[in-house]
């Protein structure tokens, strides 16, 4: 009997290989990073209005972002405004817009035309000759464009166990605590599944092609023996972060801090490596909080899908040599979601042109926050609605109030 | 009494409503045009019309949150006089002008009048530096060539053709600031000037200050004036003469300059001047569907003067295009403000809104800037047999068709 009970187990087994083996795979599509990344950044105002004639430009452009974080002394963004620079290299008419929570606009060094200003837009129009810079300093609305920053910087500043504030100097036991976080990674919505070889293998190849010449991969579907296994895939930028933690000359004494100056250079993959933690004990005279300057640019996210012994997944299949492939997918989708999670901060501010080639520097300074800068709005116009409605009820309230007074006095 | 109440009060609202008169259910709202009518007659006519044009075509009926309008063009004539300029505007106001057409004249002092009202004011000649500022003329626009724009591309493009070149303006405020143009395009390159000249506007004869530029060594020379004294300077080095390439700005294309040389024909040849681009990109296609509307309304502009072949030669209506874009541009503000009667939402409207231009191109101004043509936009024309065409030797003069000119 069971003997009997194997054979029939056997097969069934058998039938159900031939069947699966016979059953076409089926073509999906690799998670499509724009699709399952969140759409920030860029920067994309709610409130935004489109430009209301198409957007227009000749060839290829290419843009690089210096974006300058102003941080208070514990670490806060206070001020962020961003120098974009667009080079277009094309004979022809240009017009296109670039949204932005924008407070000004103002021409940037080196420009070639001068940027207008909308309702939440940087605005570029005019005639190429073949090159043409155009350059735009933006001061942005902070509320709306600080959680879109790279990372989070915290600073703390005690002295004799007790946090010194903005401003303040006062000697004794100093102990400083400066945390770096990178704050770009994100869930996103992901898969597992059974890939047919030679579809994956050539996937691969397209991917780390594409990411060698800088641009997003195209056609990044394979084929797949099984149903697709929902799963969340944890992303994040790689980022490199240069820096020094300062104190005023001779205010504090720091085994390893020449001039009361301490560098540090991370990278932070956002992963397995999230954050840097900086912990200084010394001793204080008459000191105030220390300045950081940091510069935070994307890093390379590495080939961890590397083919063995050859230069494609191709030729590596062609020997045999593709070994697991789940975990060749599933290594192939990390890197291409990463590949596009440190995309998307070489774009602070849009680029009109999303698939040309960008580049982005965020550099933080420990400054004093200006009264303007403070301030962050939520709309681009004052608007004094609120206040008048207020006005409005406490005089309808006061009027018969005081009619009762003066009628009882 | 309680009807004659209702009527008084309906009376009341209608007024409000800034037009001055209505056709059933469609109000009539005025746009004035500010021009020098009787002095440079083309440069007058040439805008009101390209107003006419919107405010009965395309613009036609304007529906909006506060109910149907439609346009009345109004014109006023400064003579090219200030002070008339300034009356003007201040009479426009007081008959309910919605917007004022402004060729430039006066406008230093005009702009306050109508600020003051709410009403924008659109430049769509002059190009002078102190007439617009979006933050010190909030109600002020401008749709022309900037003198700032017209003068660096003049300067880049004679400079490395020419070694020395004399800056000529006239005496009239749209000569010398033109001179303030040219003195900051030229700044960089002081060598580069021979000297520096201004003429009197009205005077028969330029000869001597011509002289002067021959005598200075000038191997070119950049005419910033008035369409007689352009004329004028032309006459005077030709009759000597003297063949030395001259080049100006948009007033060279202005039909009273081939007029007063049409007995010299061959005079006029080989004058380059600097204008708003006809054309865009985009092809002749826009430009030449607002050419023929404006010519079945107005009929073909001629210049009066015919070439060497016996044909007639007309003026493409391109300074009517920037009137024509201005009525475009304030009817899309007026649709995105709060109807008519807001008038603090259409100034800051105009500041948000685009349209297609008659040339094809993207027309509209912005929070930091209200003007509405981008220094690139400069073009350069040559003239030969009393027609003109964009020359080659410039990237964005060689991208542009030729506009047809004969008839």
């Amino acid at each position: 009997m069971r003997a009997l009970g194997a054979a029939v187990v056997t097969g069934v087994v058998a039938w159900s290989a031939t069947t699966a083996a016979a059953a076409p795979p089926r073509i999906r599509s690799l998670p499509w990073p724009p699709a399952v990344l969140p759409q920030t950044p860029p920067l994309a105002p709610v409130t935004s209005g489109v430009l209301p004639l198409s957007a227009r430009f000749l060839g290829r452009l290419e843009t690089r972002e210096r974006i300058v974080v102003g941080i208070d002394a514990g670490g806060r963004p206070h001020s962020i405004r961003v120098l974009q620079r667009i080079l277009i290299k094309g004979l022809g008419d240009y017009v296109f817009a670039v949204p932005a929570p924008v407070r000004a606009v103002t021409p940037g060094p080196g420009t070639q035309s001068v940027p207008g200003q909308r309702e939440n837009q940087i605005l570029w129009e005019g005639f190429s000759p073949g090159h043409r810079m155009l350059a735009a300093w933006a001061d942005l609305r902070v509320g709306e464009s600080a959680h879109s920053l790279p990372v989070r910087v915290d600073l703390e500043t005690t002295v004799d166990g007790t946090r010194l504030a903005a401003g303040e100097r006062r000697s004794g036991k100093l102990k400083v605590i400066l945390t770096i976080t990178n704050a770009t990674a994100v869930e996103a919505r992901s898969f597992e599944a059974e890939p047919e070889p030679v579809s994956l293998a050539q996937v691969v190849d397209r991917i780390r092609a594409a990411i060698r010449r800088d641009v997003f991969a195209e056609g990044v579907n394979a084929e797949f023996f099984s149903g697709l296994t929902p799963v969340k895939q944890r992303v994040a930028a790689p980022l490199q972060v240069e820096g020094t933690l300062r104190f005023a000359q001779g205010t504090a004494t720091i085994t390893g801090a020449r001039d009361g100056v301490v560098r540090f250079s991370e990278r932070l993959d956002g992963l397995q490596r999230a954050r840097v933690r900086i912990e200084l004990h010394g001793q204080a005279v008459n000191a105030t909080a220390p300045k950081v300057a940091l510069r935070v640019t994307t890093a390379n996210a590495g080939d961890p899908v590397a083919p063995p012994g050859g230069s494609s997944w191709a030729s590596a299949l062609r020997r045999h040599e593709l070994g697991n492939v789940r975990r060749l997918l599933a290594r192939a989708i990390a890197l291409e979601l990463t590949y596009a999670r440190a995309r998307q901060y070489d774009t602070f501010l849009a680029s009109p042109d999303q698939a040309g080639p960008a580049a982005a520097t965020y550099v933080y300074r420990t400054t004093a926050p200006t009264g303007a800068t403070a301030v962050s709005g939520s709309g681009p116009r004052t608007d004094h609605t609120l206040g008048w409605v207020v006005l409005a009820l406490c005089l309808a309230a006061a009027v018969p109030a005081a009619a009762v007074i003066w009628a009882h006095s | 009494m309680r009807r004659l109440l209702a009527l008084l009060v309906i009376g009341g609202l209608a007024a409000g409503c800034g037009g001055d008169g209505s056709n059933g259910s469609t109000k009539t709202l005025l746009i004035a045009v500010n021009a020098p009518f009787s002095r440079t007659p083309y440069v007058g006519i040439t805008i009101a019309n390209g107003a006419e044009l919107a405010a009965k075509g395309p613009a036609g009926v304007v529906h909006t949150k506060g109910g149907d309008f439609s346009f009345r063009v109004k014109r006023y004539d400064t003579g090219l006089s200030a002070r008339r300029a300034v009356a003007n505007v201040r009479r426009a106001i007081a008959d309910g002008a919605v917007a004022i057409i402004d060729e430039g004249t006066g406008i230093n002092a005009s702009w306050r009048i109508a600020n003051d009202a709410k009403v924008p004011i659109c430049v769509t000649f002059q190009g002078g530096q102190g007439i617009v500022d979006a933050d010190d003329r909030p109600n002020v626009f401008r749709i022309a060539p900037t003198d700032h724009g017209v003068a660096f591309r003049l300067a880049e493009y004679v400079i490395p053709k020419e070694k020395r070149v004399a800056l000529i303006g006239d005496d009239s405020d749209y000569g010398q600031q033109g001179l303030q143009a040219l003195d900051e395009a030229f700044s960089r390159n002081p060598e580069s000037v021979a000297v520096r000249l201004t003429v009197p506007m009205r005077a028969p004869d330029l000869a001597p200050e011509v002289l002067r530029a021959r005598r200075a060594h000038a191997s070119a020379l950049i005419v910033w004036a008035q369409p007689s004294a352009i004329a004028g300077v032309i006459a005077a080095a030709r009759g000597s003469e003297w063949n030395v390439p001259m080049y100006t700005p948009a007033t060279g294309e202005d039909p009273l300059v081939r007029q007063q040389l049409a007995n010299h024909p061959e005079w006029v040849d080989g004058l380059v001047f600097a204008a708003g681009r006809p054309t865009a990109e985009v092809g002749a296609g826009p430009f030449l569907s607002f050419q023929r509307q404006y010519e079945e309304r107005f009929g073909v502009q001629l210049v009066g003067v015919r070439t060497p072949a016996g044909a007639e030669v007309t003026q493409p209506p391109d300074y009517a295009m920037y009137s024509y874009d201005f009525v475009n541009v304030l009817v899309a503000a007026m649709q995105r403000a709060g109807g008519v009667q807001d008038k603090e939402g259409i100034l800051s409207s105009l500041e948000e809104v685009s349209v297609n231009g008659a040339n094809g191109d993207h027309r509209g101004f912005n929070e930091s800037n209200h003007d509405g043509v981008v220094d690139d936009d400069v073009y350069f024309a040559r003239f030969e047999d009393m027609t003109y065409r964009p020359v080659k030797d410039d990237p964005l003069s060689a991208t542009l068709t030729i506009i047809d000119q004969l008839r």
